[in-house]
């Protein structure tokens, strides 16, 4: 046990320095945090997102995303979809039959998923941990069906870097920052 | 020595025991799954065909119209080429609102277009309430309802629930519904006098999106492509509903949106079908294939029919990337060759959904950039509408030297069917739309368009016109 009294003295020249010292981490902390919060502030609580209306569909956001797989990934309108069965987004061009095997489908990660609902209409949804992307389906969804599918950067996985990679390699100028609070450019009917 | 190898030895149990790490530890790894067909579930498509031929028959008291000097028979029109013969006169110019609607009816949702006769309307209709096709006979002068067969087939909107164009000959009718069930009919009266539902009887696939095959009657026969798992073509007596000949499909071919058409070479009468993996002529008398070829065939949907040109000369086009080719047919050794003459990218020309109209050495049709295209028949590229004139999926027909075209929202326009360039006469809004891609009919100075939910009458004769 300690008496109260056995404590060493606390002279005049160092309550100074620990006041300094402590002053100084206050005074440094919040500089750091202002210049933090200024910098946040200046991207105006913003993050970035793609315009799916200027979107052409080039395949960069797969391979210029600083993650692996990209933080972008398509996304489905289904109140714009026809739910065909001979889906454009999900069929290759060349496909030899509308089933499901690999060789018919036009995603290379097999990240649509395909799903019969009720004649004549089959469900198409993404698997996000496979989608890298790449926009194929977007594409051939665009091209010959309603444009249902379209890219999206999602938000729970993109970590809102301060240059976006994406953005300069993009060739029809289709990312831009949006309010944080409105992520998503969505397609509506 | 044991200084210089304990690190070594170290470095390398230590990359076993994080590789053993790594991959016993699964992270990041996704499982592997094969993509094999029936992932989704879907079902086998020959159920059970549903107990529908031959419906009901309702009839309402109410006359034929006047009868026409002209008809329109058949899916794009008497000789089966897009061009109507008319007997009326027809108008050079419309009020600004469009020539006068004489009438106007409503339509399940689709794209089913009229065949017209003897002062009568028929379309192969999608009756929802009632969830069943329902052929309806209609007066061409007031566009009441003479009588309905109608025939209980489930139908759900995908892309529209209609989509074909009945045939007319010698007294008989004949459809084929979008699920393909064949009927044929008493055209007067309704009356039924035989069926077949191709899926159960040639286990035909239904085309995804439906059955878009319009049927074909030549010299007494009705000729179909079932493209089944037996049989590609076949001739059935139109009165008897008897079969005549079968064609069998060797190659496995699927059926197609596209119709037989009908062709003249080396003094042979034939069919030529675009199935869904090539293009086949059989002859007219027996069936037998006299020639085929791979080298045309459209993986996602063959919709246009194949347009007979002079000379054993076949253009075929579609869209989905398809562009155009014309296709030669050679006697050689006593059989048929079918050579490729020339070819065109989508972007030149490819018609996603019509069939394009040759007249006068030309032909006249809309690419899938939604404008109108004038080639020669060497593939040339005459003229095209331009950026500012573009028409979408409509339909059109041409007759007395003039294109009658329907765009997507039912604006009708009238142009000059010249080489010499895109001559605008006409144009006015007809329809409200949208999808107004039903392929016009014209007899009597009548022209019946549709959109997707209704179909209108129009009096483009130059009577009409103040």
């Amino acid at each position: 046990m300690t008496d109260r009294d056995d404590k060493p003295k606390l002279t005049r020249r160092e309550l100074l320095r620990r006041g300094l010292q402590a002053g100084g981490v206050v005074v440094l902390a919040g500089g750091t945090a202002g210049l933090i919060s200024e910098a946040v502030a200046g991207k105006g609580d913003t993050v970035w997102q793609l315009d799916p209306d200027k979107c052409v569909k080039c395949g960069n956001c797969a391979t210029r995303c600083v993650l692996d797989p990209s933080a972008v990934k398509a996304v489905h309108a289904y109140e714009i979809c026809g739910y065909c069965e001979l889906c454009t987004g999900y069929f290759d061009p060349k496909a030899t039959e509308l089933t499901t095997a690999a060789e018919n489908q036009l995603c290379p990660t097999g990240a649509i998923v395909r799903t019969f609902k009720k004649d004549p209409y089959y469900e198409y949804s993404i698997d996000e941990e496979l989608c890298i992307g790449c926009g194929k389906c977007v594409d051939g969804c665009e091209r010959f069906g309603n444009g249902s599918l379209f890219l999206q950067v999602r938000h729970d996985r993109c970590v809102n870097c301060n240059k976006c990679t994406i953005a300069p390699a993009c060739p029809a100028d289709a990312f831009r920052r949006v309010p944080a609070d409105q992520p998503y450019l969505l397609k509506t009917r | 020595m044991l200084a210089r190898i304990l690190p070594i030895f170290a470095a390398a149990v230590l990359i076993a025991v994080l590789s053993f790490w790594l991959l016993a530890a699964g992270d990041g790894a996704p499982e592997l799954v094969r993509r094999e067909p029936g992932i989704d579930e879907a079902p086998r498509q020959d159920a059970p065909a549903e107990p529908a031929l031959p419906g009901t028959l309702e009839t309402f008291d109410v006359p034929p119209g006047e009868p026409t000097a002209d008809a329109w028979p058949q899916f794009r029109g008497p000789a089966r080429d897009g061009i109507a013969r008319s007997a009326a006169e027809l108008a050079r110019d419309w009020p600004d609102d469009g020539p006068p609607v004489l009438w106007e009816v409503s339509l399940g949702e689709g794209y089913a277009a009229a065949a017209v006769k003897d002062g009568r309307a028929y379309v192969l209709d999608y009756d929802v309430e009632n969830r069943a096709n329902a052929l309806r006979c209609i007066n061409l002068d007031d566009g009441r309802e003479i009588y309905r067969r109608s025939v209980p087939v489930d139908i759900r909107r995908n892309h529209g629930m209609s989509r074909t164009v009945p045939a007319l000959a010698d007294g008989v009718l004949v459809t084929l519904g979008p699920k393909c069930h064949v009927m044929a009919l008493e055209a007067e009266t309704g009356e039924y006098l035989w069926g077949i539902d191709m899926v159960s009887e040639y286990g035909t696939r239904v085309p995804p999106w439906y059955a878009g095959q319009c049927p074909l009657i030549d010299d007494g026969r009705v000729i179909l492509a079932p493209a089944g798992d037996d049989v590609l073509l076949t001739a059935i007596d139109a009165e008897s509903g008897e079969k005549v000949w079968e064609t069998p499909n060797e190659f496995g071919w699927d059926m197609t949106h596209s119709s037989v058409m009908p062709m003249d070479f080396a003094d042979r009468r034939m069919y030529v079908y675009c199935g869904s993996g090539g293009v086949v002529g059989v002859c007219a008398d027996d069936g037998e294939i006299l020639w085929h070829t791979d080298a045309w065939r459209i993986s996602i949907a063959t919709v246009p029919s194949p347009v007979i040109v002079p000379d054993g000369r076949i253009l075929l086009t579609g869209g989905y990337n398809a562009g155009s080719m014309m296709l030669q047919l050679r006697q050689n050794d006593g059989g048929i060759e079918p050579v490729e003459k020339w070819r065109l990218s989508a972007s030149e020309f490819g018609a996603e959904q019509q069939t394009p109209v040759l007249y006068e050495d030309h032909i006249y049709g809309v690419r899938a950039d939604g404008r109108l295209v004038c080639l020669d028949l060497d593939g040339n590229i005459i003229w095209t509408s331009g950026r500012e004139h573009r028409f979408g999926l409509g339909g059109y027909l041409l007759a007395d030297g003039v294109i009658y075209l329907i765009d997507d929202d039912g604006t009708l326009t009238m142009v000059e069917a010249t080489p010499k360039g895109y001559r605008q006469i006409a144009q006015a809004r007809v329809l409200p739309g949208p999808e107004a891609w039903g392929p016009p009919a014209l007899a009597g100075g009548k022209l019946l368009v549709r959109d997707l939910g209704r179909m209108r009458c129009l009096d483009v004769s130059a009577e009409a016109q103040p």
